[in-house]
């Protein structure tokens, strides 16, 4: 997750302050996440990692990683997301289509990842071209 | 010249009882039972230097027996391990020459223990981390237990050695204690290998490989380095995923053997985890928990 945040840009206004990651239905990932950035920031920025139950409390965020194994549990707090400039990340099969930019599956016993170029860019991203050679499908 | 005529005249006139008493085995006996063994030893070498008493297989087996005391005196020095083996070349060419077989219990059952104390070496260089001479004493407690007991089978002490041999090696690698991990992680696969193929059914060396192979995918993951390019993470992944791969039977394996075991259902639902078949994970995860009654 810190390396595709790490491989994408962002408009001006999200260069300053803390670098957002929200994190919804994984707590051991945003433990990790917290460790992991505790001296390790991402493209200069100081790493505040969230947790949201509900998508009610959804605010800006560079990143939002969404735990979830069904698309409607993870649509509502998508469809808050896309009102900013949101990195949307996840792990449940058949969401690449339309709601998230990345998300990543098994393909064997390999972790790896799909993206969709086109919510991206919608979503006002600059995403490193390296990262689309290694993904296993992109959607334009 | 003049002193040495009186010498030999004397040695020619000595009487017959009188040259036994000087013969040097007879002479070590003395003091070997004067408690004098370093006198036995210097008189019982002279002895087998002699033709004829160098051809009698008493001789052999006395000398045997005090180079054995000598040794016992001393069990931990390289100079009392040397002890040691002189005996035992002593009792094997007492063997040889003892065609009638009046010596062949006495040598055969200081041969036993000798060979135990070789083991017991083995062991005790384990322990203390001496690998080489530890493989070395057990080859040799083999050799000379093989030599009494030709068809031997060392099966159960061969899985004992490696069995232990492994485990240690394993706590160096744990605790990073090497400045060569690959080659004494191979060392370790190696010996739980060949414990598994004596014992198919051995519990411990099969859960114990599993470890190995798990932690060091762990350990690969633990310490990696998030700012390393994609192609390497994934190459880093693939490298994981063949160790937690290699893990895999050898857990299940000892899972079959001993169901009812946690640190088993632990291992197979961390190995699932780690090849990312969450639901097998799950599986094992909840077994386990029924076990420990949650």
């Amino acid at each position: 997750m810190l390396k595709f945040a790490q491989s994408t840009e962002w408009p001006a206004e999200y260069k300053q302050g803390e670098f957002v990651i929200a994190v919804i239905n994984d707590d051991d990932l945003a433990k990790t996440l917290e460790m992991t950035t505790k001296t390790k920031g991402v493209n200069s920025q100081p790493v505040k990692v969230k947790r949201y139950t509900s998508s009610a409390e959804v605010e800006k965020c560079h990143v939002m990683y969404i735990g979830g194994k069904s698309a409607g549990e993870i649509e509502p707090f998508a469809k808050k997301a896309n009102n900013y400039n949101t990195l949307i990340i996840t792990e449940t099969p058949g969401v690449i289509d339309r709601t998230s930019c990345i998300n990543f599956v098994v393909s064997g016993s390999l972790i790896k990842y799909e993206m969709n170029t086109k919510l991206m860019k919608d979503q006002g991203l600059v995403v490193s071209n390296s990262l689309e050679k290694l993904a296993l499908k992109v959607i334009k | 010249m003049r002193l040495l005529i009186p010498i030999l005249v004397f040695i020619l006139t000595v009487p017959i009882g009188l040259r036994a008493q000087l013969d040097p085995a007879s002479l070590a006996l003395r003091a070997y039972q004067s408690k004098d063994l370093e006198k036995a030893k210097e008189l019982i070498d002279i002895a087998i230097d002699d033709e004829m008493s160098g051809a009698r297989a008493k001789t052999w087996v006395f000398r045997g027996y005090i180079y054995k005391d000598i040794y016992k005196l001393d069990q931990l020095s390289p100079d009392g391990r040397e002890k040691r083996d002189e005996s035992i070349q002593s009792y094997k060419r007492a063997l040889e020459l003892d065609t009638d077989g009046e010596f062949t219990n006495d040598c055969m059952e200081s041969l036993r223990f000798l060979s135990t104390t070789m083991y017991n070496d083995a062991a005790r260089s384990l322990e203390g981390g001496d690998f080489k001479p530890a493989v070395e004493y057990y080859e040799k407690y083999k050799e000379l237990a093989r030599f009494r007991k030709p068809d031997l089978d060392f099966t159960g002490r061969d899985v004992e050695f490696k069995s232990f041999h492994a485990s240690k090696l394993s706590l160096l690698y744990e605790k990073e204690q090497t400045n060569n991990p690959d080659s004494l992680s191979e060392e370790i696969v190696r010996l739980y290998k060949e414990v598994i193929e004596l014992d198919s059914n051995d519990v411990q060396a099969n859960y114990n490989l599993a470890i190995h192979y798990y932690n060091q995918g762990v350990h690969i993951i633990d310490n990696m380095d998030y700012e390393l390019p994609f192609e390497e993470l994934f190459l880093i992944q693939e490298k994981v995923m063949v160790l937690f791969q290699n893990a895999l039977p050898y857990m299940l394996k000892a899972y079959k053997l001993t169901p009812g075991k946690s640190a088993t259902l632990q291992g197979l639902s961390g190995i699932y985890f780690g090849l990312n078949d969450i639901e097998k994970s799950e599986f094992y995860q909840k077994k386990l928990e029924a076990l420990e009654g949650k």
